[in-house]
């Protein structure tokens, strides 16, 4: 892994999880009000390190959910990741395998959203020609702008560092170099900025936890986290690309179903409320394709 | 509760380290069925909405719409507007709640 890839993986992620910083202590709160005990509440944290499921979670446990259900809570508010994995998995596919078993652990919303926002242009499955590599170079800086130093992972390879002795074509070490460069930049990147979230996050809820005895009830700080996940909900409405009424149903479906079912056992309403919200919002999308289909000539 | 609580946790986390691991360690470049994908873009706004919408509204659910606003209501409203206009998360969440210190205050 690049260290430069690793520092500006790790610098460029704090902005992103500044937002994260009243999540935690909330969900600290949270915990420390459930009756679970603050180890094990905490415990969360490090074993799933994702707040909206810890945050159900700890909730459904407190009400006397059993472990299936609460898993399976879980795992639905958790399904997204499935999404981020299958965005970058090609950027990763000449990464060494610990290195994905490893940051798989890490991945996030966050994560993701900073790796998405990084130019991979010199990624090429080794087809880039020399043109393109030298055209790298040139505006390598201003394309990755992300570390404020202006590395670029691309910078390096000057044709003389091939190994000379290689058999290949003397374009070919350049641009192998030049790829390998560019991933070991990434790996770091990506690595870097996940486990400085981890650690951040490790202390916001900690000091949720222990701030949540001096904390006044009547500040009503719990009531933080519904505000939370309306903005939450508003900003994944509006990161629709395209039509967002799809979105609107799913939210409008899941939050309805969940109300009405507010008092049904084991917070199976939350749950159902998530499965009936989701399939909402697809059969919306399913409906409104198949009009435009039918619409256009 | 505890024992329960850690058992939930390392199941809940074990499937998250898995979904999180899915393509990216285990199956490579892929495509997600177009099925599935399609599912996986509503779980946000469909969870999210789940687990807000019912806090907000209380113990008496849709009931408390026809009645006089609680503070709670008022507060969501308000941060709502601020959040779809700004998307500015922790500007949002201090605004929601200073409305509620100042709805409960006024005694409104």
């Amino acid at each position: 892994m690049d260290p430069q890839g690793l520092r500006d993986g790790a610098r460029g992620i704090v902005p992103l999880v500044v937002p994260a910083i009243p999540f935690g202590v909330v969900l600290g709160v949270a915990i420390n009000e459930s009756g679970l005990s603050r180890l094990i509440g905490w415990s969360s944290s490090w074993i799933v390190f994702a707040g909206s499921a810890q945050f159900v979670a700890v909730e459904l446990l407190a009400e006397g959910t059993g472990v299936f259900l609460a898993a399976l809570t879980i795992w639905i508010v958790n399904a997204r990741h499935v999404m981020y994995s299958a965005a970058i998995a090609r950027r990763f596919a000449e990464a060494p395998r610990w290195w994905k078993l490893v940051t798989s652990y890490v991945l996030i919303d966050q994560s993701f959203a900073l790796l998405d926002g990084l130019s991979d242009e010199n990624t090429s499955d080794g087809d880039a020609s020399d043109e393109n590599a030298s055209d790298e170079n040139a505006t390598g800086h201003a394309v990755d702008g992300v570390g404020d130093d202006g590395h670029a992972p691309d910078d390096g390879p000057a044709p003389d560092d091939g190994p000379a002795e290689l058999e290949a074509g003397p374009d070919d070490p350049v641009d192998v170099d030049n790829a390998r460069d560019a991933l070991s930049y990434r790996m770091g990147f990506l690595f870097g900025s996940g486990v400085m979230a981890w650690v951040l996050w490790q202390i916001w809820v900690l000091l949720g936890v222990l701030l949540g005895d001096v904390i006044p009830d009547s500040w009503s700080l719990i009531y933080a986290i519904p505000i939370l996940f309306l903005t939450l909900m508003l900003l994944a409405i509006r990161a629709m690309p395209g039509n967002s009424i799809p979105a609107i149903a799913a939210a409008a479906v899941g939050g309805a179903v969940a109300v009405v079912g507010r008092d049904m056992p084991n917070g199976t309403g939350l749950l159902l409320g998530a499965i009936l919200g989701i399939m909402a919002g697809a059969l919306t999308e399913t409906v409104l394709a198949r009009r435009e289909a039918i619409a256009a000539p | 509760m505890n024992t329960t609580a850690l058992g939930a946790f390392v199941l809940g986390g074990f499937g998250t380290y898995l979904m999180r691991a899915s393509f990216l360690a285990f199956i490579g470049d892929g495509l997600i069925p177009p099925v599935v994908g399609r599912a996986l873009r509503y779980v946000g706004p469909a969870v999210f909405a789940a687990i807000f919408l019912p806090r907000v509204l209380g113990e008496s659910g849709f009931a408390a719409l026809g009645e006089r606003p609680t503070p709670e209501i008022v507060a969501a409203v308000i941060a709502g507007g601020v959040g779809w206009k700004t998307r500015h998360v922790p500007l949002t969440l201090a605004v929601g709640m200073v409305s509620l210190w100042l709805l409960q205050w006024a005694g409104l």
